[in-house]
């Protein structure tokens, strides 16, 4: 194949390629202190509203904070997933994402008001907390151009960014409890401060004798292990920020958390200089404050009899869906999370207790895990998958255990199934809205039956068995929650009032089902402060109160005419309870720990954020259009580089330019080495790296590598390079992924082939195609530290054009990774195969393998005895053929979790271990050339916390190669992985 | 046996503490059962019996029998004992009345203070004006601080109307379809796309059915009438043959009886017209008759233009319709008072509309007459944009398109001219300028704009402000007169979208 025919037919496959705009058009909303970047006309409905809710939470952070932002914070405004939810960074650039959809209420765990308005108020204090400054701090920010974000290619980058913003070197729970604590007054005491799903969670704690995490336990083991993982950053954080509160006044938090000239760099050396004692001695009184309070609590329910309970099982469930009984099957079904198991839908049977998994539930969501539906007639579970994204919807047959797939991307949830018509009924998100959809059989389509107004937000939907009716919980912006029903002959003439049988006021009304006969409905309520159950007679159209809890009780199901099972709150999770259906006469509230802060320091009061609606925003609006990621490309920082070349040291610069969200990002280094023993044309480095949605344009000129410093893998290269990659997902159906990536790159000046250090190339021109396909569909449990079960797979097509020869190879790898009944252990065989259809005696018609591959100190891969190109106990690139196949067995048992060890500034989570043995043969057409050596080793990795947020991983490792009926050689390797 | 909850449900309507819900109930109850009528009115006498009984000084014995049952009494909480201390406390200070000289006013003490509780039981806490919330039985509620919090009026939106339809499941499957896609891609509507106003009608079929909607069309029509009614055409009529011919008619001579009648004749218009055959016939229509008796009838008529169409066998046909229906109406003649309307009459373009089979057709429509009624429609009579649309070819054109007529008919088309958006839209220079072009024109004649006539969900988003608003917009002019906003009316997907139930 001539040069110039490869050429154009690598030409004509890109310009196939989707390289002109088919993406969705960005716009942008300006003012002097915003940039509200959002996709599509169809959001543009909220861009006001949004930015209103920007520029109110704004003003107040200057007034409390004295805080004016540097530039425009940008607001991304997205609609990717179904759930709303929203996050902030203040690196290398202040972004906020916010994601548009209604809030998941779910056990009263984000108390709120108007949604948008929230997200702000929380997410702006994040940015104050994060990015104001000190002037030392703006000093290093005027040296940098800019705030450094730490990347894994430069690891220097990490002391930049503690000089130019240390308080992004804080603890997760520090931000959260801060910024919850801050918005709940904002909100006029409608927060998490108040929360009472925070109360039971410490309430259980101290009834249960639980372990309660210090913060650096927390970081290490709190939120990887437990139920709730991330959410315990929440809850620790702002309990502690409360009681700190509590104990010195509002206005000594304010002064912990406000960046000035006196304050100190780090979180928890500030506290220390604002309160007189260690963050750990701080932490440790309001742990045995915490105590004392909830003994308090705990007494005053006790006052009054407590509800009886069965347990119905032996262990606690974790987080658990909408529950539905079978008589017939005496089982419980739901979807359940927990850690150590993948989440599942499970059949609990209520008379011996065992829970049995029925189907995996792919992309399951914290505390309700999925969206559940039952149609007892076929025995047809229905569930949502993709629940942190766009929600799909999928049904399982309980007597086959056959699953299918009904509607992808519905994103519809609070799913309830009509025995009448068979039909499913449920409530659709989509660009803010929530609507009331109907499902009718066979469950390919939706109907829409009623969209709400934006602000309204409807959820835990059920029918009534003559299916006269349906109710739900609604919700206002207010934060009102009311119980609701809407009368289905009304529905069928277009009349979509409903009857309000019901206000909880800001107590949210949860989980509301009807009794078998239609006569009640049974929910939980935090009306007193705990989660008990109510009953709600629909013909004396009143709500009793039928239980009496300590903790917690959820997810009514009615048993029997005078029982019910609940699911009771523990601090491993719900577990499922029988308990008696008795009318209390009395049942006391509970104090919350929010209202001592109030009630001792009215201060907070003043600290209420007002309605946005007051801002005028078209006085303030400068710019209302497009948006353009290059128009908007600008410097983000610059600082010096130390650089690795050959065995010679570099050094230079490097400049990072990026858009205002980070589509567009162009990065580039110049270095220089000043040995006289290279020669003059290879002193000047430059490297260049241009990203734009799904391309990458990459250029390199005597290519230099940080991490060639230590060796002994070596990436810099003498020459130049050109090339570019494009990649596109196919799939993305979480942790479902399919993609393809296709590159191509022209060498020149080469000594060495690009990907083999150890080979020398006969030619010093080279030109690279390559096209991969990948697909992975890889689960781990709550708690695992590694994927535990599931299929990877790739095939790679690389061809390689030199000396007017075109040397095309193709290789394929497959995983595939089974857990073990162990808890957090699985067994991995990993192979791979391929061939070259080139000259044997061609470098670059052959593969090479051998060792472990980690470099002294790295950023790739810790775990690289996995690739298809290691083969560890033999050294880099010692064992080369122009076919192969290889197969790797590795276990892992399970890791290892640290609750204390380190400090603050470092400390090590967990120790993974890995115990594998593989196999190599190579030139399988060929027995005089062939080998066949193995190998058996072991690697450890510590995963080390660098500044409370920065992953760090040590690795050892040790292998033995055997060949040729003996140990040949062995290898011993010792790598830190930095960022 | 009569059941204890129907026992419980007479005891509460006897003490008159029984909801409505729970009288219905005991009366269904005892509608059923004879023993549980007779059981009721046992209990009635007796209640009525007990509350005779006047007060009595209570036997000694009694408060020693109180005083010692209070000790056996073993307290269970703290809430319980501080109850029987005061309990305690209470008896004493009884057992010290009842046994002194002061027995008769502690008596009325007592019921005096019994009184006052059972009043102050019943008002306090003041109820909050809902009872379906508050307190829920033996639950304490928990206390939290809060302050007012924000409301509806503080979130502030624009176009939710819109968002609303881009909900609906049909809407959904027309955007997805790809040949509405394609035409959504062109140049034209990309310029058009521009504008926000635009950009989101374009994504409403609403606005895309409002704009071919006959209610347009219809509304310009009337101001015709009322140049007709002015012009010279009707004097002469009148002393035209034909004219006496209609005479002779007892449905004229019925009409001519009426006051107003008499006041129109006086104008030289009126005159002229009735010298037509066209209006000697429809001279004779019972139709015409009951038309000439209101005063808005008779207004319109002194119009030149109105004389004109009056000649026309369109309009006669007209006659024979329900038009009468919509002559009569407060609204039209208050369009026909507007300088707008007059002018409109006058347009050579309304001649010829009203000369239209289509027209015809359109003035037979319940529709259409409903929408002459609509105040709606009458303000858009006084637009002045409306009148320049009205003299344009494209307004002509599309009078006589059968897909219009067809909208006409719709209850659809009814409520949109009911719209004050509508009302709003028709004063839009934007409107007037979109009228006359020629995509305009081949929009009103397609048939997939006459099905999204009658979609429900279009019909709310044309009574939208966003429509309104959206109608006035440079932007949507010039989407008119893009190709590919013809053919996305063309397509069939836009039709099966608008035929949405919702």
């Amino acid at each position: 194949m001539s040069k110039r025919a490869v050429v154009w037919s690598i030409l004509w496959t890109l310009l196939q390629l989707p390289i002109t705009k088919s993406y969705a058009q960005l716009y942008s909303y300006q003012t002097k202190d915003l940039d509200l970047v959002y996709f599509g006309q169809a959001a543009s409905y909220v861009v006001p509203h949004v930015a209103r809710c920007f520029e109110n939470a704004i003003d107040f952070d200057h007034h409390l904070f004295s805080y004016v932002p540097n530039g425009q914070v940008t607001v991304l405004l997205t609609d990717f997933e179904d759930f709303g939810n929203a996050s902030a960074g203040v690196t290398p650039k202040d972004l906020v994402r916010v994601g548009m959809s209604p809030i998941d209420m779910v056990y009263e765990t984000i108390p709120a008001n108007e949604r948008i308005n929230w997200m702000l108020n929380h997410e702006l204090v994040h940015i104050v907390t994060l990015d104001k400054a000190s002037s030392g701090d703006n000093f290093f920010r005027s040296v940098f151009s800019g705030k450094v974000n730490p990347i894994p290619d430069n690891p220097l980058s990490v002391l930049y960014g503690y000089l130019t913003a240390p308080r992004n070197y804080s603890t997760r729970w520090y931000r959260e409890g801060i910024a919850v604590f801050i918005e709940t007054w904002m909100a006029g005491g409608l927060g998490r401060t108040l929360g009472s799903y925070d109360e039971m969670v410490f309430r259980a704690m101290v009834r249960d004798s639980s372990y309660f995490y210090d913060p650096i336990g927390l970081e290490s083991e709190g939120t990887k292990v437990d139920f709730q993982v991330g959410a315990n950053s929440y809850l620790y954080g702002t309990r502690f920020v409360t009681y700190i509160a509590m104990k010195y006044g509002p206005e000594k938090i304010l002064e912990w958390i406000t960046r000035s000239d006196d304050s100190n760099a780090h979180y928890a050396s500030q506290f220390q200089h604002v309160f007189g004692l260690s963050l750990q001695d701080g932490w440790d009184q309001w742990v045995e404050f915490e105590h004392q309070w909830q003994y308090e609590n705990l007494d005053s329910l006790r006052k009054t009899p407590l509800t009886s309970y069965r347990s119905v099982t032996y262990q606690t469930l974790g987080s658990i869906s909408r529950v539905f009984y079978d008589s017939t099957l005496h089982s419980l079904i739901a979807a359940v999370n927990y850690p150590g198991t993948i989440p599942h839908i499970a059949l609990i049977d209520v008379n011996s207790g065992k829970v049995a998994n029925v189907c995996d539930v792919k992309g399951a969501a914290i505390y309700d895990v999925t969206s559940l539906a039952y149609d007892p007639a076929t025995k047809t579970v229905f569930f949502t998958t993709n629940n942190n994204g766009l929600r799909s919807l999928e049904a399982v047959n309980l007597n086959t255990g056959s699953t299918e797939d009904l509607m992808k991307e519905a994103r519809i949830g609070d799913l309830v199934f009509n025995k009448i018509d068979r039909s499913l009924w449920g409530v659709r998100h989509d660009n803010g809205f929530c609507t009331l959809v109907r499902i009718p059989y066979p469950y390919r389509e939706w109907h829409t039956i009623y969209t709400f107004p934006f602000g309204k937000e409807v959820f835990d939907l059920d029918l009534a068995p003559d299916d006269s009716a349906v109710t739900m919980t609604y919700a206002d912006e207010r934060g009102r929650q009311k119980l609701i029903q809407m009368d289905m002959a009304k529905i069928a003439n277009q009349d979509f009032s409903f009857n309000m049988l019901y206000d909880f006021d800001l107590s949210v009304p949860a989980n509301f089902v009807f009794s078998a006969d239609g006569k009640y409905l049974y929910g939980t309520s935090y009306y007193t402060g705990v989660s008990n159950i109510y009953r709600y007679d629909r013909d004396k159209k009143d709500m009793d109160i039928v239980s009496n809890c300590e903790t917690g009780f959820f997810r009514p199901v009615e048993y029997t005419k005078d029982s019910l099972f609940v699911f009771r709150y523990t601090g491993a999770g719900f577990a499922p309870a029988l308990i008696p259906i008795e009318r209390q006469d009395s049942v006391g509230a509970i104090r919350f720990l929010g209202n001592e802060v109030v009630e001792k320091y009215p201060i907070v009061k003043t600290w209420k954020a007002g309605s946005p609606a007051r801002i005028n925003i078209d006085s303030l609006k400068t710019f209302d259009g497009e948006y353009s990621e290059l128009q908007n490309l600008s410097v983000s920082s610059m600082y010096p580089i130390v650089e690795g070349y050959k065995d010679f040291v570099a050094y230079g610069a490097r400049f990072n330019f990026a858009d205002r969200i980070f589509l567009d990002n162009l990065d580039f280094t110049l270095a220089y080495t000043p040995s006289q023993i290279l020669k003059p044309n290879e002193r000047f480095h430059a490297n260049a790296h241009f990203r734009s949605w799904g391309w990458t344009l990459r250029g390199m000129w005597n290519g230099t590598d940080f991490y060639d410093l230590f060796g002994p893998t070596r990436t810099s290269r003498k020459g130049y390079s050109f090339g570019a990659q494009y990649k596109k997902t196919i799939i993305y159906n979480d942790p479902e992924i399919l993609q393809y990536v296709l590159d191509a790159v022209t060498y020149g000046g080469l000594e060495r082939l690009p990907e083999y250090q150890n080979i020398a190339t006969p030619f010093d021109k080279l030109q690279t195609f390559s096209a991969k396909l990948e697909y992975e569909y890889r689960r781990k449990s709550l708690g695992a530290v590694d994927y535990e079960q599931g299929i990877k797979w790739g095939i790679i097509s690389q061809n390689n054009y030199v000396n007017t020869r075109l040397i095309p190879l193709l290789y394929s790898d497959l995983d595939y990774g089974i857990p073990l009944p162990l808890g957090h252990s699985s067994v991995w065989l990993r192979s791979s195969a391929g061939t070259s259809f080139g000259d044997r005696n061609d470098p670059f018609a052959n593969f090479y393998f051998g060792g472990f591959g980690n470099n002294w100190v790295d950023y790739r891969n810790a775990q690289r005895f996995r690739e298809d190109y290691s083969f560890p106990g033999v050294p880099l690139n010692d064992i080369g053929g122009s076919n192969y196949g290889k197969l790797l067995v590795e276990w892992m048992p399970p890791p290892v979790r640290f609750r204390r060890f380190g400090f603050s500034l470092l400390y090590c989570s967990f120790l993974q271990f890995s115990f594998f043995s593989g196999g190599i043969v190579t030139n399988m057409d060929r027995a005089d050339i062939r080998r066949t050596p193995a190998d058996v080793g072991t690697q450890a990795n510590f995963r080390l916390v660098l500044l409370n947020t920065l992953d760090a991983t040590l690795s050892l490792g040790y292998a033995k190669a055997y060949e040729q009926s003996r140990w040949k050689s062995d290898e011993f390797m010792v790598s830190l992985k930095i960022l | 046996m009569v059941r204890s909850s129907v026992v419980e449900l007479m005891h509460k309507e006897i003490d008159g503490t029984a909801t409505q819900a729970e009288k219905a109930e005991l009366r269904r109850r005892m509608d059923r059962s004879k023993e549980a009528r007779i059981m009721f009115e046992e209990l009635r006498r007796t209640a009525k019996l007990l509350h005779s009984v006047q007060p009595q000084n209570p036997p000694l014995h009694l408060q020693e029998d109180i005083l010692r049952s209070l000790q056996l009494l073993q307290p269970q909480s703290k809430t319980i004992h501080r109850f029987n201390n005061q309990k305690e406390a209470v008896m004493a200070t009884l057992q010290e009345f009842l046994s002194g000289r002061k027995r008769v006013f502690a008596l009325g003490g007592i019921v005096a203070v019994a009184v006052a509780i059972v009043l102050i039981s019943r008002v306090y806490p003041p109820p909050e004006g809902d009872s379906a919330k508050g307190t829920i039985g033996g639950a304490q509620k928990a206390e939290k601080y809060r302050s007012e919090q924000m409301s509806e009026k503080d979130v502030v939106l624009s176009s939710t109307e819109i968002q609303v339809l881009l909900q609906n499941d049909e809407v959904q499957k027309l955007i997805r379809d790809p040949e509405f896609q394609n035409a959504m891609k062109s140049d034209a509507f990309a310029q058009a796309m521009k504008s926000d106003a635009f950009a989101q009608v374009m994504k409403s079929q609403a606005f895309l059915q409002a704009m071919k909607s006959d209610a347009f069309a219809q509304a310009m029509k009337s101001d015709a009438f009322t140049q007709a009614m002015k012009s010279d055409a009707v004097a002469q009529a009148m002393k035209s043959d034909a004219l006496a011919q209609a005479m002779k008619s007892q449905a004229l001579v019925q009409a001519m009886k009426s006051d107003a009648l008499a006041q129109a004749m006086k104008s030289d218009a009126f005159i002229q017209a009735m010298k037509s055959d066209a209006v000697a016939q429809a001279m004779k229509s019972d139709a015409l008759t009951q038309a000439m008796k209101s005063d808005a009838f008779l207004q319109a008529m002194k119009s030149d233009a109105l004389a004109q169409a009056m000649k026309s066998e369109a309009f006669t046909q007209a006659l024979k319709s329900n038009l009468t229906q919509a002559l009569k109406s407060e609204a039209f003649a208050q369009a026909m008072k507007s300088d707008a309307a007059v002018q409109a009459l006058k347009s050579e373009a309304f001649a010829q509309a009203l000369k239209s089979e289509a027209f015809a057709q359109a003035m037979k429509s319940q529709a259409f007459m409903q929408a002459l009624k609509s105040e709606a429609f009458a303000q858009a009579m006084k637009s002045q944009a409306l009148v320049q649309a009205m003299k344009s070819d494209a307004f002509s054109q599309a009078m006589k398109s059968d897909a219009l007529v067809q909208a006409m008919k719709s209850d659809a088309f009814s409520q949109a001219m009911k719209s004050d958006a509508l009302a709003q839209a028709m004063k839009s220079q934007a409107l007037v300028q979109a009228m006359k072009s020629d995509a305009f024109s081949q929009a009103m004649k397609s048939d997939a704009l006459a099905q999204a006539m009658k979609s429900q969900a279009i019909i709310q988003a044309m009574k939208s402000e966003a429509f309104a608003q959206a109608m006035k917009s440079d932007a949507f002019t010039q989407a008119l007169k893009s190709e590919a906003f013809i053919q996305a009316m063309k397509s069939d997907a836009l039709a099966q979208a608008m035929k949405s139930q919702n």
